[in-house]
């Protein structure tokens, strides 16, 4: 079992991920959100490694329960490593997530990924358990 | 920039400002880096990035220091997003 910490007093439980694309690696903060369907990250992160849009990218809409509206991109990193574990070829939506520029989030951890864990969460503690 | 500053330096210094730290040190098990170094800083994350495309290193952290900064009157709620196939 490893244990991660979040801060139970934030809004939003954050954790962080190391991605890796052919230009390099940046570790970001995401939302851990199982409501989210599929990863989600700032396109501007995904450039800086080397997997931003290309013309051969899926193009996509994010559609949430306020309706469909965001345009996104599908692309896969070389990896994407988060709560120990690595997901080599991750497919990760590019999102332009500037409109959320005051929150200090770079993307969403979604149940793609999340569903891969056995994990236990203890909110008023703020750790994350995971087996 | 090339000194190495602790987390709680760098809150002290870059309050509510995102940073891209190089040489950091960030344990998967926690959840702030404990210290690296600052290569770029802004408070306005289109300037930041800007600057983080240039010369961009091959490793480096992205981190908004500080709680987050929502909007007061705001409920932030990125949850149940799914991606839909866009049809030609």
């Amino acid at each position: 079992m490893r244990e991660y910490r979040f801060d139970p007093n934030e809004e939003l439980p954050l954790v962080h991920a190391l991605l890796t694309g052919p230009r390099g690696q940046v570790r970001a903060t995401l939302v851990f959100d199982s409501g989210c369907g599929l990863t989600q990250v700032h396109s501007q992160i995904l450039e800086t490694i080397g997997c931003g849009r290309a013309p051969n990218s899926k193009s996509v809409t994010i559609s949430g329960v306020t309706g469909e509206g965001d345009p996104a991109f599908i692309v896969p990193v070389k990896s994407l490593h988060t709560l120990g574990a690595r997901f080599d070829h991750a497919e990760i939506a590019g999102v332009d997530f500037s409109k959320w520029a005051h929150s200090g989030i770079e993307g969403l951890l979604g149940w793609d990924i999340i569903r891969q864990f056995h994990f236990d969460m203890d909110g008023p503690k703020g750790i994350l358990r995971v087996f | 920039m090339t000194t190495k500053l602790t987390w709680d330096e760098i809150t002290k210094l870059y309050n509510k400002e995102y940073v891209e730290l190089t040489n950091y040190d960030w344990p998967d098990e926690e959840i702030h880096p404990r210290s690296g170094v600052v290569r770029v800083h802004s408070s306005d994350r289109a300037e930041f990035y800007k600057q983080v495309g240039k010369d961009t290193p091959v490793d480096s952290a992205i981190v908004f220091v500080g709680k987050l900064a929502l909007p007061k009157d705001v409920i932030f709620s990125p949850g149940l997003r799914r991606v839909v196939a866009n049809h030609a």
